[in-house]
């Protein structure tokens, strides 16, 4: 019979979880909300360089690597094969990202694969994972980001040399043009070297400063784009959501306020799974008396994990055990925690937050080792209850993870529902495009998004999902 | 390093099989739900698939409908809607009386943006079968002459 290295098995139970997200991701059409605009804006472009160009001017953001990318995949669709190209982008990237975060992994005992299965739920199932799959605009940004980050962390762990340096250096501008969150790739890299992973050198990691505050130039002073202000969009605040006026409000004399609250709860969020977005759900449902399943799993998994985390980061600090790889990925997941949270300081969404999320599986990882490694050590008592613990832990872990399923054909059949009606809707609103070319995108965007053949969630559904899992 | 490498998953001690087990049957659950459904078109959770126009209306489904409209099914041609989704008893309806039975003022519009064009006994039908307020006014928008806004008590 086969019996796989537990490196093997790693890879090989990645590429499960990486199989159904990915064919999930493809078995949905473009969205048309923060997407049609995008393409339509694509279509009208010149040239990649163009759109470049083009939002480097943009108010608020400095984000021209982003419209260019999704010129550059415009161009590639050629006027028919959207779907294609974008779903297939985006379940590319999501194929890199899990095989860039199992390979940080580095398994090789039989214990690290019960770790490293933990942490590929961890990823799947924390609420931060659903933004890197729930929508794209046209392209995922965010996941972007995070293939980003895990290359770099992967850099780190790498032997070095010149060209690693080199790479680090490009895939942080990369990631810096694309979206604000792309600065954590240069927190990666620094945290990475701090605990001892220098295959970054201190020379590129000098290389990176300095395309930091270049980037600090460019945003701030040579095309100064301003902040986005208080007025830009809603935010959750503990049980509401206020909308932009009753932002400016409350806040708009007195915003330190706000952007404490936005860091504190966004750290908060990947550490407990609420709030969420701001705003604390768990506490609203108890309040209203409908605490379902898809309330408690979440905060009680999550609550767990990061005692766990808390446990062995305790216990090592008081037996002064030297700097190993546990405490290394317990150290560089805090710390973008830290710096994704500082991110979101101006408004906190799960997307946002869905590299935190990531690095926080990492920590989960070498938490959930150093439980493995402890417990036999401990009496048999404890030895026991602490496995049921782990299982149920795991268990609960899966049943996020498995959501994500439930999430993506929700979110498929609501895409296509909205291209369905979209046509009929622009032309009652007058908002229908009398360039040929735009109608073709649209009536392309909508033939190739009805075309999908979808289970249909909406009716005759079981409601056993609905209270397991979050829409 | 290198033997530890070349170690295999022979035996998991207990507490690393009470970790490692379920994302293994998670992963492998999931994949199967896909290749299922890849293979039969029936997924196993949401298996309700329309067998005409007025059915895919009932069940809200409007790409099924957009798809059988394209493929030239009539939009105003009644069609068995099966038993529990409009009444306990299956019942023939036209795609509009359809929509508004369930109460979806946004399939009405999909159906009338796709040509429906009812005539005065279906679209009295439609009418009668809602109480829907944004059913009956969009419905008003486009009253057939002859139909008139009341309904017989059953």
């Amino acid at each position: 019979m086969l019996r796989p290295s537990p490196r093997a098995a790693t890879y090989g139970l990645a590429a499960l979880f990486a199989l159904a997200l990915m064919s999930d991701l493809l078995w949905m059409p473009i969205q048309v909300g923060d997407s049609l605009g995008e393409l339509i804006e694509a279509q009208r472009s010149p040239s990649v360089w163009a759109s470049f160009e083009s939002a480097l001017g943009s108010n608020g953001y400095l984000r021209p690597l982003r419209i260019a990318q999704i010129k550059a995949l415009s161009d590639l669709a050629q006027d028919s094969n959207y779907w294609l190209v974008f779903r297939g982008f985006h379940a590319l990237l999501l194929g890199v990202a899990v095989f860039l975060f199992t390979r940080v992994l580095r398994v090789s005992t039989s214990t690290d694969f019960a770790a490293a299965a933990f942490a590929l739920v961890t990823l799947t199932g924390l609420h931060t994972f659903r933004g890197t799959v729930q929508e794209a605009f046209p392209i995922n940004h965010f996941l972007e980001i995070l293939v980003c980050c895990l290359l770099t962390l992967n850099l780190a762990r790498s032997r070095g040399g010149i060209w690693v340096d080199a790479t680090a250096a490009i895939v942080f501008s990369a990631a810096a043009l694309t979206l604000e969150s792309g600065l954590l790739v240069w927190v990666v890299a620094c945290a990475a070297w701090t605990v001892g992973w220098r295959g970054i050198s201190i020379r590129g990691l000098a290389l990176m400063t300095v395309l930091l505050l270049g980037y600090m130039y460019l945003r701030f002073v040579f095309v100064p784009n301003g902040m986005p202000t208080l007025l830009e969009r809603s935010s959750g605040f503990w049980l509401t959501v206020l909308d932009p006026t009753e932002l400016q409000q409350r806040f708009g004399s007195r915003p330190l306020g706000f952007y404490s609250y936005n860091v504190a709860t966004s750290v908060m969020s990947v550490l407990f799974s609420e709030p969420q977005a701001g705003v604390f759900e768990a506490v609203r449902a108890w309040l209203d008396d409908r605490v379902l399943p898809r309330v408690v799993v979440p905060v009680v998994t999550s609550a767990i994990t990061t005692g766990l985390i808390l446990w062995a980061t305790t216990r090592r600090a008081v037996n002064r055990q030297a700097l190993d790889d546990t405490a290394r990925f317990i150290i560089v997941g805090m710390a973008v925690i830290g710096a994704n949270a500082a991110l979101s300081f101006s408004y906190t969404k799960n997307d946002i937050l869905s590299i935190a999320g990531a690095f926080y599986a990492l920590a989960a990882y070498g938490a959930i080792r150093d439980g493995l490694l402890t417990a036999p050590a401990m009496q048999r008592t404890a030895r026991i209850a602490f496995t049921v613990l782990l299982c149920v832990l795991s268990v609960g872990w899966t049943i996020r993870s498995a959501g994500g399923h439930y999430l993506l054909r929700l979110q498929a059949f609501r895409h296509q529902a909205d291209w369905t009606v979209l046509p009929g809707l622009r032309q009652r609103n007058g908002q229908w495009p009398s360039d040929l070319a735009e109608q073709r995108l649209i009536h392309q965007l909508r033939g190739d998004a009805v075309g999908l053949v979808l289970p249909n969630t909406r009716v005759g559904d079981p409601q056993w999902p609905v209270q397991i899992w979050p829409d | 390093m290198a033997s530890a490498n070349m170690a295999r998953l022979n035996k998991l001690n207990p507490i690393v099989a009470a970790v490692a087990i379920p994302p293994v049957l998670g992963a492998i659950a999931w994949l199967v739900v896909l290749a299922m459904t890849g293979v039969s078109g029936h997924h196993p959770i949401w298996d309700l698939q329309s067998r005409n126009l007025a059915e895919a209306a009932a069940f809200r489904d409007s790409g099924a409908v957009a798809r059988r409209v394209a493929a030239g099914e009539d939009l105003n041609r009644p069609g068995e809607v099966r038993a529990g989704v409009i009444r306990p008893a299956s019942t023939t309806l036209v795609p509009i009386a359809a929509a508004a039975a369930i109460r979806e003022a946004g399939m009405v519009q999909l159906l009338l943006d796709l040509g429906a064009s009812p005539d005065a006994d279906a679209w009295q039908r439609a009418w009668c079968i809602s109480d829907a307020a944004d059913v009956r006014s969009l419905l008003a928008l486009h009253r057939p002459q002859g139909a008139l806004e009341e309904c017989v008590a059953p």
